[in-house]
């Protein structure tokens, strides 16, 4: 066996105890810093499966509302067709329109329906999307078919399970019956911010016969890729820019989104149909906390190294005299910490692998753990890493150490003591942080669980039911259950509803504008959230009244008569602070016509604040139902909802979330920062304690001696430990110093990311430095207990 | 081979300077066994230190076969520990963690030696002192004066020229002290140099030069007439 090695072995071996500490702290770090690279690597490898991804981008459009410039991945169908057109740059474009609810499919041969959502695309997708890769049939046959449908593979599954799905038929009966052919399955990846149930090629009747022009941007993204040779100049961008209005009277500019950037940097509310969008702020935050944990690992091995120089000291100096010189010594301590990391890391490969199902319900995601090449050496420049940074200072110090006390007997002065105290003191201010971290984080999302949010959301059953017009039957059966208390239809759930409209209104002559939420209610959403209704009445009008309305003013246009349609709007409090109106009802913004003020009730998560909005009634746009249920007896009530929804939608499965899970969903961010934070503090607390074991150990040994004086003339148990105790408690205290401007000020920021938040109270700092004080005296103590319960003749029979 | 001219060491404190070595002069010629004989705390450890290039002096000269060997790079005092002189301990200082065949090996590996090479002059060097058999052991399991054995091996297996020793036998009873002297004895009739220093007036007498170090300052310098009949008492 090599030398290095060996000797490397036997110096481990010589002092168990220390070995193992800085073994199960380079253990616990290399496990988190391997965990968090597997995430930040998922996290950074989105929509690269397509080839030549970054020759892709996306196509946003920056459009006017009020004083705001917004951007918005949302663009329109006819872009790419004409982009491709005029710009020999690009080589492919294509949209995808979603369609804006689920649709129902099943087999020809009967079986369950099942809903999927439906995309329409054009003949270029598939040259640009590669990365979906055909599990069945072929991309160039499946685009052109014009009854063929494209599954996504997760749809195949679940309408044909393990049967081959390629050449059968389906059908949907939405509005009216649609028969298709199955002409491909393709696979979406995990990484993709594109998400389908199925494809319409652009052949298909429907797809061609519907509309092709410059309307609604919701519902439609854009993608385009670059020649290989293209250049993206100045000009080329500008040209882009405005293309818009070289074909439309819209005034929206257009520019590019590299594909790859779009999971993790995009500074715009995320389309409709954007899946999994991430932050780089996560992948920063998260790579610093590793690199945290894994520093306070290698602190761990120069901490011990450090403390135990004296004792070491004596090798070194032989070792220089016989002719070692200062590399000899510095290769020495390099391969003890390089030994103890590399056999860290084959322990942390197995951890990871048992703990990583653990940590995908953790983080969310999918990861999984397979030795690539480019794992391999990322693993081995991990291990190098830690192993270099834990051994860098001792080595340099030791290997400094001048042999000329050989004579005297060996020992040498300076064991860095300061230093030492230091390192220990930076390990607990991290542990302080984490801890400090973890309770706001708690605080902050219980913050949110229990803020009132304007309404009450509570036993709020939410289903998409794409009745529209048709919701009165449902809505009238559903009540007859006793034990359903109330129900209202609206455009979606009011847990996240982002886009905003600008409205010109006139106002005593003065035309002014107001940027708001346009949220679509019926008549009685605000009985059934529990909305306060603060001035005028909440909406009355029921669908009747809406079409007699809309006939009346068709009539009248026709007939070329004046006539201003009248919709009676609600707004809430925001907005009428924005009017100023001293009285708003009866106000007019546009067509609208003020009827009633609620109070401001939080229709987005709490990063955002209230914003004004507008609630009015249009029976063409409630695809939701929001049903109030008593608390008890839920399942029997939710199973009588099914039976009712099924009779009413021609027995299509019926999917239902809750109000409060779909608002969780809103918070699955914070909430994983929240859970790997508090697994992280758990490591970092578990690495400080071995540190502090390490240094407790060592300092004690040191004392031995003196410990044994001290008793034999007379100083009591809790006397001696109060001695060794002292020490400790200081350092716990110079780190609670260094920790506590620094978790205020990044505190602080992430808190700043909420609209609404809790306080970084001053109970949370105490709270962190009571624990790691408790956590630091237990740990000294179960050592400072063993040396001062000690027999001293046994600590004094040597002398 | 050495040379030491008006040698101070001194150590300043804020009202008064120690001196701890006093207008040394010390020459010693190849082959030479010199003894130096010391009460306890009279800088001999500093002395060995400034010879054994692992201090300097404060003021005066050294050099070493007429060369200066003063302000030396870490690289050069390395070659000179290395290639010139070894060194024997009273603690013998040998590593716990090394058996006694990689503690009299690990110079060469230092060295630079190749590994076959190595084994054969460590091989040798066994068979020389008797300690085939126990090449396998650590030094716990070693007598003091098999340990010493040990020490010396280690110290004369790069074939220096000169042999620091620093009462090599301070921690051994006096039969395996003789048998330490003995060797020593020999290794100069081969042709070492030797420095030893020690408090023990017997085994000073094995020097075939003694001089006493009194708070710095040579006080005796003596030829030893005798040195080659050990005193018997």
């Amino acid at each position: 066996m090599n030398f290095q090695l060996k000797t490397t072995i036997r110096n481990l071996r010589k002092k168990p105890i220390y070995s193992l500490i800085t073994f199960v702290g380079f253990t616990f770090g290399i496990a988190a810093g391997l965990l968090i690279y597997l995430w930040v690597f998922n996290e950074l490898n989105y929509d690269k499966s397509h080839q030549n991804y970054e020759r892709i981008y996306r196509v946003l459009t920056l459009s006017k509302q009020g004083n705001e410039i917004v951007k918005s991945p949302g663009c329109y169908r006819p872009v790419p067709a004409t982009l491709k057109q005029d710009y020999p740059q690009i080589e492919y474009a294509t949209y995808l329109s979603y369609s804006s609810e689920d649709s129902p499919l099943k087999r020809e041969e009967g079986g369950e329906k099942i809903e999927a959502r439906q995309v329409w695309v054009n003949n270029d997708f598939f040259s640009i999307f590669n990365g979906f890769v055909f599990v069945e049939g072929e991309a160039f046959d499946a685009i052109k078919n014009p009854s063929g449908i494209i599954l996504s593979e997760a749809v195949a599954k679940k309408i044909f399970g393990k049967e081959t799905a390629l050449g059968k038929t389906i059908i949907s009966d939405k509005y009216e019956k649609e028969i298709y052919t199955v002409t491909g399955v393709v696979r979406i990846p995990n990484q993709s911010h594109i998400d389908f149930g199925y494809i319409l090629p652009e052949v298909n009747r429907q797809v061609a016969s519907s509309s092709n022009n410059w309307g609604d941007k919701a519902f439609v993204h854009v993608y385009i890729k670059l020649r290989k040779d293209a250049q993206i100049n100045d000009t080329f961008l500008s040209q882009i820019s405005n293309h818009i209005s070289r074909y439309s009277k819209i005034t929206d500019k257009l520019l590019f989104q590299p594909i790859a950037d779009i999971h993790l940097h995009s500074d715009y509310e995320p389309g409709l149909y954007d899946k999994n969008i991430g932050s780089y702020k996560y992948v920063w935050i998260f790579s610093g906390l590793a690199l945290l944990i894994i520093l306070m690992a290698a602190f761990n091995f120069s901490v011990l190294s450090l403390a135990r120089s004296s004792e070491r000291s004596t090798e070194i100096g032989i070792k220089k005299v016989n002719g070692a010189d200062r590399f000899n010594i510095i290769s020495q301590f390099m391969s003890e910490s390089l030994v103890q990391t590399f056999a860290a890391t084959i322990l942390a490969l197995i951890i990871i692998w048992l703990i990583l199902p653990w940590f995908n319900v953790l983080s969310g995601k999918e990861l999984h753990f397979t030795l690539s090449l480019k794992l391999i050496i990322n693993l081995l420049l991990l291990t190098l890493g830690t192993g270099l940074l834990a051994g860098a200072y001792p080595s340099l110090f030791l290997s400094s150490l001048n042999p000329s006390g050989i004579f005297r007997g060996g020992s040498v002065t300076g064991s860095r003591t300061g230093f030492i105290r230091l390192l220990v003191a930076v390990q607990f201010s991290i542990a302080i942080f984490f801890i400090i971290a973890t309770s706001l984080f708690v605080k902050q999302l219980n913050y949110i669980r229990t803020k009132d949010l304007g309404m009450n959301h509570q036993n709020i059953v939410v289903i998409p039911t794409g009745l529209w017009y048709d919701n009165k039957g449902f809505k009238e059966e559903l009540l007859m259950n006793p034990n359903i208390l109330g129900v209202s239809a609206s455009v979606k759930a009011p847990v996240d509803f982002p886009w905003k409209s600008t409205m010109s209104l006139n106002h005593q002559g003065v035309v002014d504008s107001l940027n708001a939420t346009l949220f679509w209610v019926d008549e009685d959403f605000a009985k059934t959230y529990q909305l306060e209704v603060v001035k005028g009445q909440f909406l009355q009008m029921n669908y009747s009244d809406y079409w007699k309305e809309r006939e009346t003013a068709g009539k009248n246009r026709k007939e070329g008569k004046e006539y201003t349609v009248s919709v009676p709007v609600v707004i809430n409090e925001t907005a009428e602070k924005q009017l100023g109106f001293a009285d708003p009802i009866g106000q007019r913004i546009g067509d609208k016509v003020i009827v009633g003020v609620v109070k401001d009730f939080h229709f987005r998560p709490l990063q955002y604040p209230i914003s004004p909005v507008i609630l009015l009634n249009n029976p063409e746009t409630m695809g939701t139902m929001n049903v109030k249920i008593a608390s008890n007896d839920r399942a029997s009530t939710l199973k009588y909802i099914g039976e009712i929804y099924r009779k009413h939608r021609d027995q299509r499965a019926f999917s239902y979330s809750f109000f409060d899970d779909l608002l969780n969903e809103k918070y699955q961010e914070e909430t994983r920062l929240k859970n790997i934070t508090t697994a992280f503090s758990f490591l970092a607390i578990m690495i400080s304690i071995l540190g502090i074991l390490g240094m407790a150990v060592f300092s004690i040994d040191r004392r031995i001696k003196e410990i044994g004086i001290r008793k034999i003339n007379g100083a009591k148990v809790s006397e001696v430990m109060i001695l060794l105790n002292r020490d400790f408690v200081k350092w716990v205290a110079i780190a609670f110093i260094i920790a506590t401007p620094v978790s205020w000020y990044a505190m602080n920021k992430w808190l700043e990311s909420f609209a609404y938040k809790t306080e970084l109270s001053w109970w949370i700092f105490v709270l962190a430095g009571l624990l790691a004080l408790g956590i630091a005296l237990l740990t000294v103590s179960w050592q400072s207990w063993k040396a001062a319960t000690r027999n001293p003749v046994e600590a004094l029979r040597y002398e | 081979m050495i040379h030491l001219t008006n040698i101070d060491k001194y150590y300043d404190s804020k009202f008064q300077r120690t001196f701890v070595l006093k207008a040394v002069n010390l020459e010693v010629k190849e082959g030479e066994f010199l003894s130096i004989m010391r009460p306890s705390g009279s800088g001999k450890s500093t002395l060995l230190n400034i010879i054994g290039l692992l201090d300097e002096p404060s003021t005066g000269e050294y050099s070493l076969y007429d060369k200066s060997v003063l302000n030396l790079k870490e690289k050069a005092k390395v070659d000179y520990h290395r290639n010139f002189m070894g060194f024997i301990f009273q603690a013998y200082h040998l590593i716990e963690e090394m058996t006694v065949y990689e503690n009299i090996e690990t110079p060469l590996i230092y060295k630079g030696v190749k590994s076959h090479d190595r084994k054969a002059m460590v091989a040798d060097l066994l068979d020389r002192f008797n300690m085939v058999a126990k090449k396998d052991l650590f030094p716990t399991q070693l007598s003091g004066g098999q340990q010493q054995l040990v020490g010396i091996a280690r110290a004369i297996i790069g074939k220096p020229k000169l042999l620091l020793a620093d009462e090599p036998t301070g921690n051994l009873q006096s039969v395996q002290g003789e048998m330490i002297m003995e060797t020593l004895q020999e290794l100069n009739k081969e042709g070492m140099t030797i420095i030893q220093v020690t408090h023990n007036e017997k085994f000073a007498e094995y020097g075939k030069r003694i001089i006493r170090l009194e708070d710095g300052i040579i006080r005796k310098d003596l030829i030893n007439q005798i040195a080659h009949v050990p005193m018997i008492n």
